[in-house]
């Protein structure tokens, strides 16, 4: 058995829990072992502290150091889970912000894409306008005959026909 | 958060999308751009080109005006759109001579939703399409036919059914076979250079521009170039000749009778 092992057994020994057999192995394991003879007196010391404490009601145990370094370390740690979840929130808060400000964006990219498209079609027919105006007019007047007015006059289509202007 | 958006939206959406009443959905070449648009495009469009583009899809059309000299005709049935059944009617010119109108009209006949014009190319010129309620049919008036029956002047199976000489000196001319239409345009050139010869398409025509001495002739319609060219050529030759001057121009309505195929 290694050292490890015995330390359970003399935790037993010491709280006179353990067995013939443990005992025989601890007690031939203690004549060559300083390591678990310096255990086996800690252990005793333990013990015999928590029963002075026991029987007098009074404790010598300094715990409170450590208590409260546990205490100070807890609160540092919810200061900082704190701190994320505030961080969170405003990270939360600037991504729902970033998202509306990007829907706006697209919209009027969306928006001025249109009205490009139909002022860009606008415009280029406005440009051809001087070169062409003669074949427009001669266009127009190419389907503004007789045999077509019959179609213009009759129907209940409203068609908004327009007059060319020369 | 979601519904701003929507609503947002929905407002840059709508006016694409709300139908209306008799909407039709047009696509004109024009250059070198094919221009589409609804009939009730309020901005983006020039209005003569809805104006045209309305005509041209109004026309009136009767199939026994159609001379089957000049056009094969194939008929398709079972053709379902909207859930509606469709008869189409392909007009294949046979010479090359003038340009391909394919039709759909409603089973009953009474009812067109659809019209095409190719040129011989198999480029689109023109294409209007029903949206909502479908077009009548309306058909050829009493002025056409009479023009086709008794015109003085015929160009290669066209008659002549208008003929207009204009306050600053433009003499006009159009004819139709029933189906394709031309208009001949004789005018004195302006004092601005102007191209010798000029060819385009414009607001689905075809356009053919030729100055000859102080007058440019020009020629609009849906034949092609070349049919353009020899009508520009006829007519310098009749222009040439002073008496047909004289007669076209003192007296428009009343015409010598002309055969020039």
């Amino acid at each position: 058995m290694r050292c490890k092992q015995f330390y359970d057994i003399i935790s037993a020994f010491v709280d006179s829990e353990a067995n013939a057999l443990e005992t025989a192995a601890l007690q031939e394991h203690l004549k060559s072992c300083e390591i678990c003879k310096n255990e086996l007196a800690s252990q005793y010391a333990l013990s015999g502290m928590v029963k002075d404490c026991h029987n007098s009601g009074i404790c010598n145990i300094d715990v409170s150091k450590s208590v409260m370094s546990k205490i100070i370390h807890k609160n540092e740690l919810d200061d900082i889970f704190e701190y994320a979840v505030d961080a969170d929130a405003v990270i939360s808060r600037q991504t729902r912000k970033f998202k509306y400000v990007a829907a706006a964006f697209m919209c009027a990219i969306t928006a001025a894409a249109v009205f490009s498209a139909r002022t860009t079609n606008n415009m280029q027919m406005a440009a051809a306008e001087p070169e062409t105006y003669e074949y427009t007019a001669y266009i127009y007047d190419h389907l503004n005959t007789p045999d077509l007015e019959y179609v213009s006059n009759s129907g209940n289509l409203q068609l908004n026909m327009v007059s060319f202007v020369k | 958060m979601k519904y701003p958006f929507v609503a947002l939206l929905l407002v840059l959406v709508a006016p694409l999308t709300l139908s209306a009443e008799e909407r039709i959905y047009f696509q004109v070449l024009s250059g070198e751009e094919t221009v589409s648009f609804t009939n009730q495009a309020v901005s983006g469009v020039h209005p003569v080109l809805k104006d045209v583009a309305l005509r041209t899809f109004t026309k009136p059309f009767s199939p026994e005006l159609v001379k089957s000299d000049y056009y094969q005709l194939t008929v398709n049935r079972g053709i379902v759109w909207n859930g509606e059944n469709l008869i189409q009617y392909d007009y294949m010119p046979l010479m090359k001579d003038r340009f391909r109108n394919v039709f759909w009209f409603t089973a009953d006949g009474s009812g067109l939703v659809k019209s095409e014009i190719y040129d011989n190319d198999g480029r689109l010129l023109f294409s209007a399409t029903c949206m909502t309620n479908n077009m009548p049919v309306v058909p050829a008036s009493s002025f056409v036919q009479l023009s086709m029956d008794e015109s003085p002047l015929k160009f290669f199976g066209f008659a002549n059914v208008y003929t207009e000489s204009a306050s600053d000196g433009t003499f006009r001319m159009t004819f139709t076979d029933g189906l394709n239409r031309f208009s001949l345009f004789r005018s004195l050139v302006k004092p601005k250079a102007l191209k010798e010869q000029e060819k385009m398409v414009m607001y689905g025509n075809y356009v053919f521009n030729k100055i000859h001495g102080d007058y440019k002739y020009t020629v609009v319609g849906t034949i092609p170039y070349y049919k353009m060219e020899e009508v520009v050529v006829k007519a310098i030759t009749l222009y040439d000749d002073e008496s047909f001057r004289h007669t076209v121009e003192s007296r428009p309505e009343s015409m010598q009778t002309t055969e020039l195929n």
